[in-house]
């Protein structure tokens, strides 16, 4: 995954460097199609970055990052289609809470929370894209994104070292729903046919995950058998992008 | 000029990537605190069922959580009539404090277990149930059933058993392990 997203990086670097030739920009002239690679920092709220371990609620995720593959079919100047395809990766935080949570709910000596996969998405959305040119090389855009969010939350390990066989797991879980992002951003033309856009989009999905334990057996501490918060937030994003004139 | 500028900018945008892309898993550990207190008490109170004013107590004290001190079991003696059932209570002191509403916060991982020594017509069993899926006695609400008279010992310890109760007595560890004299008189 990782070689994958660099060769892609170094593949769009060399386009642009080969496009960065003395053609001017116009962002008055109507594109064609746009395509672009998209990265930046995710950052979620809500119930799913809360911490408290008596709380269900609480997702105990933290901030993360985003990458994907973007492309706009445009209409007109202003109006186009967009459609987007990005990971999104989120951070663990408030594990101490969590370790000293079963430590106190299981009353033991000492306990170790473990983490298992990671919490991440995949998104497949589509949707409006509007764009308004100011001068030749700055337009101010917008988009409204809806589709398909395939989601999964990590499993932990709650090792108790006092107590060996107690050691339990909660399994990793996934879940689709439907999500949508809505965004604005500027976006900068280097050349003809490639620029830059700094782009903030508010991204919201509610999926439904199902909570399964091993070795889980006595009813004590936090015990939740489904997840049904709202993974939403912010992305604050680069976007290279490289454009196909009509 | 422009075409380094790109340049620069995609293979930070790269490097940043492949950064981000890492997994990295996570661990959290919450270490033992030092000096944690001891159980030093158990009372067993018993009342007879068919005559409430029937009631026997005996008490166990240890108050050297080392074990260098001997436990103070003069009053660790309970009599009971012989063909009789008693409803039993059992309290736990931590020193002069009454941990009993802990133990039973903390029921669905905790199970009194009792080891009757032979020749002692004296059966004892669990009357109270933990709120686990599927519920399992606990021992904080007895029932003691003499027949015949004799003498011996019943040996009751409190288990603790996070995550491993089945209600068994084998799994977990012990968190006090106390004998009584038990004499089953007319």
């Amino acid at each position: 995954m990782k070689q994958q997203i660099a060769i892609m990086s170094l593949l769009f670097t060399i386009i642009c460097a080969n496009n960065a030739k003395a053609q001017q920009p116009n962002m008055q002239d109507k594109p064609g199609f746009i395509f672009g690679l998209t990265g930046g920092l995710s950052a979620p709220g809500g119930n799913y970055t809360k911490t408290d371990f008596n709380d269900p609620k609480s997702g105990f995720a933290g901030p993360g990052f985003n990458i994907g593959v973007t492309g706009t079919w445009f209409i007109n100047k202003n109006w186009g289609i967009n459609a987007l395809i990005s990971y999104h990766s989120y951070s663990f935080k408030g594990l101490q809470v969590l370790a000293d949570g079963f430590k106190d709910a299981f009353a033991i000596d000492s306990s170790t929370v473990n983490t298992q996969g990671s919490n991440y998405s995949m998104n497949f959305l589509v949707g409006p894209y509007y764009s308004l040119p100011i001068g030749k090389k700055f337009s101010f855009d917008s988009r409204l994104l809806v589709g398909l969010v395939n989601a999964h939350l990590a499993g932990m390990q709650m090792f108790f070292e006092d107590q060996a066989a107690s050691t339990f797991t909660q399994k990793e879980s996934t879940a689709n729903t439907f999500g949508l992002q809505l965004g604005i951003g500027g976006r900068y033309a280097i050349s003809k046919h490639s620029g830059i856009m700094l782009n903030i989009d508010y991204f919201y999905s509610k999926p439904d995950f199902s909570i399964n334990y091993e070795n889980r057996n006595n009813n004590a501490g936090r015990w939740i058998t489904s997840y049904n918060e709202p993974i939403a937030g912010l992305n604050t994003n680069l976007t290279l992008y490289y454009i196909l004139h009509p | 000029m422009k075409k380094k500028k790109i340049i620069l900018l995609a293979s930070i945008f790269t490097l940043l990537i492949c950064w981000s892309a890492c997994n990295k898993k996570e661990t959290a550990i919450a270490p033992p605190l030092p000096g944690n207190e001891a159980l030093t008490t158990m009372i067993i109170t018993a009342t007879n069922a068919g005559d409430s004013t029937d009631v026997r107590t005996a008490k166990w004290i240890e108050l050297d959580p080392t074990g260098a001190t001997p436990p103070d079991t003069s009053l660790a003696v309970l009599n009971l009539k012989k063909n009789a059932s008693y409803n039993v209570t059992i309290q736990l002191l931590d020193s002069l404090t009454d941990v009993t509403p802990e133990i039973k916060d903390r029921e669905n991982y905790h199970l009194f277990c009792f080891d009757v020594s032979s020749g002692l017509n004296l059966t004892c069993i669990q009357t109270d149930k933990d709120t686990n899926p599927t519920p399992l006695p606990i021992g904080l609400t007895d029932l003691f059933t003499t027949t015949a008279v004799s003498n011996g010992h019943v040996e009751v310890t409190l288990h603790h058993q996070p995550n491993v109760k089945n209600g068994d007595c084998a799994p977990g560890s012990i968190d006090m392990d106390c004998t009584f004299t038990v004499n089953i008189t007319n």
